[in-house]
């Protein structure tokens, strides 16, 4: 094996030539060499025919110099594609040799500055765009480059001694071992999932580049379709006529991710077999299950799939049109036998059908029975199906048709993961940033590949995804920016869905910094209580919990009129900016086993709370009464706060992803209550009145265990009660006013409505209704009986009141 | 100096490297051809039905049918032969330019360098 320096030896003239002419240089060369020779030898013939076969010496001079200067620019072309391709195999056909030595683009940076590879990795091509990506300036580059630092030779590189050392392993060195390079990236906010994804976000792009410029490969020749191929295999005219080939299908996207080309392969190796050869694909994604189709008819097409399936022709059957066509039972069901007669005799037709479910039901319309038709042609080995339907579907209408379903081997399309979105979204990417003229940054993918996932709830992903990339592109480009990075992504997902994503705002840091103070100005006497939401919302904006879950989630127990309600009202009002971001639910109503359709959805409708999270993602959900719940339905909410969703009954995967959760209950009043007069003797009251509801069986331990925080709302003290009186008659004082007239109630008819609130464990809730029957009711018999002019004060005391009109209302 | 070094490495690649190379690219578009023609399905689906077109198998005693069948079957196969040997001959062909056209590049690019050195220093002769 050749060492470094033998290998940057090997380089060196051909790398001194590239820096002198570019490969873009050259070309231009070659192709004006070679005008010229062309022009030459016209000339030189049209001369020679004009003097009578005698020909000009200038012109043949011309001709034969253009012609040496166009055959050394050929040879020195192949000479370069020689280096510049070198250990890039082709990936059909040629044999993997494990060829060891340095890429052409590693010696490219090494040789720039043969004393620091840092430098030459920084102001490399490749490097240079991996910084970028990394949301890296020039500047701060060049600043970089200039500082006082160690410098890294290329000698200490290890080679790698089983592959071609290439720029990737360069950046890993780097990474590892430059401190300074290290340090520089962390100073700059870059993580090291940021540096390596960008790292090989570039080079998956480069690679792509090089694999197009080697036309000559044969991975490249064989993209072209040939021709014969039909003429030994099947057609089938009816089938023709009333469907549509796969390969015709919009998009030409043929980068997938690992997951999906495993599928594809499985696909292949269905249809290859001699038993089932037919496949059904269990997809909420229709779409993306027709592409992994077309992706598997591309490679029969191109016969780089497997040998038997050669010859095979991918078909999507219009059941819809046959229906249409043919009205009458009789003409349909003929049709349709000559269809499939014909096709199985070709030998070489995959039927897909989409939604299978859909097409069975449009035959059931005419009386014909696709399911007993489709049964007797998939048992023959020369008719291939492939069906698509969603798991709802599949599970509900498809599963009763067992023959049917015997003869297909079941593939599940998993929704596609993060990861492979990322792996999806590269070529769309780049292909935004030709287009555009814009440049993504590495994080800027990421946060629209995330955001989309978690934020946006129409549609599925990867679409989601991409139709954020290329909206965040066309944006960018109107405003003439060339950078998008993740500050401009999370404003996009902001106006799409109203969240509130990206830097906090300064009116934002004030309002999550006094959380507390302003949760207490509604919320009286629950100090612990409105701590640990604080707590929690903080952590929440600033992206640090897990996006796997609901925003936050709060058992809250307690006795009745404590707070837990009006808490809920004051986090809607302070996280949402409004009362109304509040979806509420009676939890009493749905004690009953059969309530649980009426959440999630039957046969007959979408449900409650599918309609509502569907309507309203980024909102509060307060369940009330929590404890009534059948446990069918705390089973729901053990998946929703586990996981932050759930698949309704019609298989759609409902997002509560964006949404705080709070559950109240009275469970543990009783004990809560008992300990309010010996609470200093009571250390630990919250595992306590826990440990009682699990006991009791109100609820199960895993349950309490997936909420974020549990929180006990302890009876309201002398204190809070009368704070809360203040609060209520400020109130009706404040709507009093809107009518012309001020309020005052006295000192003491206050205190002795709190006095009678307090004895009777009424809570808050209680002294609202107080104030609601007793006072509303003396100013509007005061008004009515004019006692008091517009612009006066109604005065309120205790002797504006009967004993009895106290006692009733108290 | 530097540059005698360029030129030995060239010549060094010239007359090593890309001789090998040149076979390796030669055989890529032998495989294209050969693809591209479906040289291989088409010789062994030589005499098969064209698109495999037959009339279906008729029952014992049905002697109508079974002429139709068999004269359905040899007329689909005979169109099937002589369209597929079309195909073959003009892939055949194809081959055969290919590895003419090869050969007469393989030739120039042996004599390359010396060609270069030869039409440059007459043209600039005939020039001046």
């Amino acid at each position: 094996m050749k060492t470094l320096q033998q290998e940057l030896n090997h380089y060196r003239g051909v790398i001194a030539y590239d820096a002198t002419l570019s490969r873009t240089s050259l070309s231009a060369f070659r192709i004006s060499f070679f005008v010229l020779f062309i022009v030459c030898t016209v000339s030189l013939i049209l001369s020679a025919e004009f003097n009578n076969g005698n020909y000009d010496p200038a012109l043949l001079g011309s001709t034969l110099i253009f012609f040496a200067l166009w055959l050394e620019q050929v040879l020195l072309f192949c000479y370069q594609n020689s280096f510049y391709f070198r250990g890039f195999d082709s990936i059909i056909g040629s044999a993997h040799k494990a060829q060891p030595g340095i890429s052409y683009e590693v010696a490219q940076l090494l040789l720039c500055n043969e004393a620091d590879v840092t430098f030459g990795f920084s102001t490399s091509q490749l490097g240079a765009e991996v910084l970028m990506r990394c949301n890296i300036t020039l500047e701060e580059v060049k600043n970089y480059l200039a500082s006082n630092r160690i410098f890294i030779e290329p000698d200490s590189i290890p080679l790698n001694v089983k592959k071609m050392t290439a720029v990737y392993d360069i950046g890993n060195y780097l990474y590892g071992h430059d401190q300074s390079f290290h340090t520089f990236l962390s100073q700059k906010g870059v993580q090291r999932e940021t540096f390596f994804g960008a790292l090989q976000f570039v080079l998956a792009r480069y690679t792509e580049y090089k694999r197009q410029a080697r036309w000559w490969s044969r991975d490249r020749l064989s993209l072209k379709t040939g021709i014969g191929r039909s003429l030994s295999t099947g057609t089938a005219y009816s089938l023709e006529q009333f469907s549509q080939a796969v390969s015709l299908l919009p998009g030409n996207n043929d980068h997938y991710s690992p997951a999906e080309l495993v599928r594809i392969a499985t696909m292949e190796g269905i249809l290859a077999s001699d038993r089932a050869s037919n496949i059904m694909i269990i997809a909420e994604d229709e779409i993306r299950a027709l592409t992994l189709i077309k992706a598997l008819a591309k490679r029969v097409l191109h016969g780089s799939g497997l040998n038997a399936l050669t010859g095979l022709s991918f078909r999507i059957l219009d059941t819809d049109y046959l229906a249409s066509t043919f009205h009458e039972k009789y003409e349909f069901e003929s049709a349709l036998v000559s269809i499939l007669d014909q096709a199985a005799r070709a030998g070489t037709q995959v039927i897909v059908i989409p939604r299978l479910s859909h097409c069975i039901a449009t035959c059931a319309q005419l009386n014909v029975s696709l399911p007993d038709i489709l049964e007797v042609y998939l048992g023959l080995p020369t008719l291939h199906c492939i069906g698509i339907d969603t798991s709802h579907n599949y599970h509900g209408s498809l599963q009763p048709h067992i023959g049917l379903l015997h003869r297909f081997e079941e593939v599940i399309l998993e929704p596609t993961s993060l990861v492979d979105t990322i792996a999806i979204l590269q070529p769309i990417v780049s292909r935004q940033e030709n287009r555009r003229g814009v440049i993504f940054t590495y994080d800027a993918i990421i946060a629209a590949t995330k955001g989309a996932e978690r934020y946006i709830t129409e549609g599925s992903m990867p679409e989601k995804a991409i139709d954020l990339i290329h909206e965040i592109a066309k944006q960018t480009q109107k405003t003439g920016t060339v950078l998008i990075t993740v500050p401009m992504v999370q404003t996009l997902i902001t106006e799409k869905t109203g969240i509130p994503l990206g830097p906090i705002t300064p009116e934002e840091k004030d309002q999550l910094l006094n959380l507390e103070q302003i949760l207490s100005a509604r919320v009286v006497g629950q100090s612990q209580a409105v701590k640990a939401i604080a707590r929690t919302m903080r952590r929440a904006r600033v992206d640090i919990e897990r996006s796997d879950k609901p925003i936050g989630s709060f058992l809250f127990l307690g006795p009745s009129g404590v707070g837990k309600t009006e808490t809920a009202k004051a986090l809607a009002h302070t996280f949402f900016g409004d009362e109304q971001k509040m979806i509420r639910f009676d939890m009493s109503e749905f004690s009953a086993a059969h309530t649980l359709r009426y959440l999630i959805g039957d046969e007959n409708g979408t449900g409650m709370l599918t309609d509502k999270l569907q309507e309203h993602p980024y909102s509060l959900l307060l369940l009330d009464e929590f404890e009534k719940a059948h446990p069918s339905v705390h089973d729901l909410f053990l998946q929703i706060l586990d996981e932050g969703y759930y698949t309704s009954t019609h298989g759609t995967h409902v997002n509560a992803r964006n949404t705080i959760i709070i559950a109240t209950s009275n469970a543990g009043s009783d004990l809560i209550n008992k300990t309010t007069s010996i609470r200093s003797q009571v250390p630990n009251l919250d595992a306590d009145v826990i440990n009682h509801i699990i006991e009791t069986r109100v609820f199960k331990p895993e349950l309490i265990n997936r909420f974020d925080n549990t929180i006990i709302f302890e009876p309201l003290t002398h204190t809070a009660l009368r704070l809360i009186a203040q609060l209520l008659i400020k109130d009706l004082s404040s709507r009093v006013l809107h009518q012309g007239y001020q309020v005052q109630v006295s000192n003491e008819l206050c205190a002795l409505l709190v006095e009678k609130s307090y004895t009777l464990h009424a809570g808050g809730r209680g002294l609202n209704r107080v104030i609601q029957d007793l006072l509303e009711a003396k100013i509007a018999q005061k008004i009515i009986a004019g006692e008091t002019q517009i612009g006066g004060t109604i005065l309120l005391s205790v002797s504006d009141f009967t004993p009895d009109d106290l006692m009733l209302s108290l | 100096m530097f540059f005698l070094t360029i030129v030995r490495d060239y010549l060094n690649w010239h007359y090593t490297t890309a001789l090998v190379s040149f076979v390796r690219v030669y055989k890529n578009f032998w495989w294209f051809l050969t693809q591209f023609f479906s040289i291989p399905q088409l010789l062994g689906s030589l005499i098969s039905p064209y698109k495999q077109i037959t009339e279906a198998r008729r029952r014992l005693f049905d002697v109508e049918g079974w002429l139709g069948y068999i004269i359905i079957n040899v007329v689909s196969r005979i169109i099937g032969l002589l369209t597929r040997l079309v195909i073959i001959s003009w892939g055949l062909t194809s081959l055969v330019g290919l590895s003419i056209f090869a050969t007469l590049v393989y030739a120039v690019f042996v004599i390359a360098p010396f060609l270069i050195v030869v039409c440059f220093g007459y043209g600039m002769y005939l020039l001046f």
